[in-house]
């Protein structure tokens, strides 16, 4: 069964984003990377866009001025450590409810299930930072600029300076 | 960005629809709420189901634009859930577009 993208959503609010988020076709210019090596032998990263940082020691991503102006989105990320543990996460996102995420942050950012695959060994490794964006970045025009052109390099770099060689993606 | 800087990339999407009209590299699509790519919390089973799905596929997949739709089903009421995962608040977005949002019900017979 072909999964429905707007089964959860209520009927006028899917109605209003199959007319205002018309992707374009961009499939012709996906870029790949094969990849080559047996998952027991690959570094992982993980990434997600559900808003989480660690509570107490980083700025939550700035949803008062995404309330001042709600075309706007922070684009800024946050690193969240291999080491974190449950409770010390908490969610700064408007568009959905972060109670469970906050409860387990696994269902966004899988830190220790991760870590349950590479014990014995099914992945090679997950790298020491784990990484949190806010996935709103504005409307009718989200403006990439500045993951394209700051945050992700950052990222980026740190993954690499870090050998990962492969990345989970779990938009929220 | 990160493929074409030689990292292999695994998407799990809840919007399938938009993987497939912009194209991913490779994408797992689950049927489960915004919010929840992995599953409910606390059910480390469920989300280690759909990782291993999702590690397949980043495994098989012989090309771009792979999406690869699971039958996870969701396992607990879904008239509840299509509100639960909702925040308690609308978004600034959705506030700001509410008429136009409520605008789009469907009309009923003699409106």
């Amino acid at each position: 069964m072909p999964v429905d993208s707007y089964k959860w959503l209520p009927f006028s609010l899917a109605a209003w984003m199959k007319k205002e988020y018309q992707a374009p076709d961009g499939k012709a210019n996906t870029r790949f990377t094969p990849l080559t090596k047996p998952l027991s032998q690959t570094r992982f990263a993980l990434l997600t866009t559900g808003g989480l940082y660690l509570k107490g020691h980083q700025q939550p991503f700035d949803i008062h001025r995404e309330a001042r102006e709600p075309e706007w989105g922070d684009p800024s990320f946050r690193i969240i450590p291999r080491e974190t543990l449950t409770g010390e996460v908490a969610l700064a996102h408007t568009h959905y409810n972060p109670v469970d995420a906050e409860e387990d942050f696994n269902i966004l950012l899988p830190i220790h299930r991760f870590l349950e695959l590479e014990k014995p060994g099914e992945i090679g490794s997950l790298a020491p930072s784990a990484y949190s964006v806010m996935g709103y970045q504005g409307h009718p025009i989200p403006d990439y600029t500045q993951w394209r052109e700051r945050y992700g390099p950052e990222m980026l770099e740190r993954m690499k300076s870090e050998d990962v060689e492969a990345l989970l993606l779990t938009p929220a | 960005m990160f493929e074409e800087s030689g990292l292999s990339t695994i998407l799990v999407t809840m919007m399938p629809t938009w993987a497939e009209q912009y194209g991913v590299p490779r994408a797992v699509a689950v049927e489960f709420p915004f919010g929840h790519p992995l599953g409910l919390p606390g059910h480390p089973l469920m989300q280690t189901a759909v990782i291993n799905d999702a590690l397949k596929v980043l495994k098989e997949a012989q090309g771009p634009n792979t999406v690869v739709h699971l039958d996870h089903s969701w396992p607990e009421d879904e008239a509840q859930w299509r509100r639960q995962w909702q925040p308690t608040g609308a978004s600034p977005l959705i506030a700001k577009h509410l008429d136009q949002i409520r605008a789009m019900r469907p009309r009923t017979t003699g409106s």
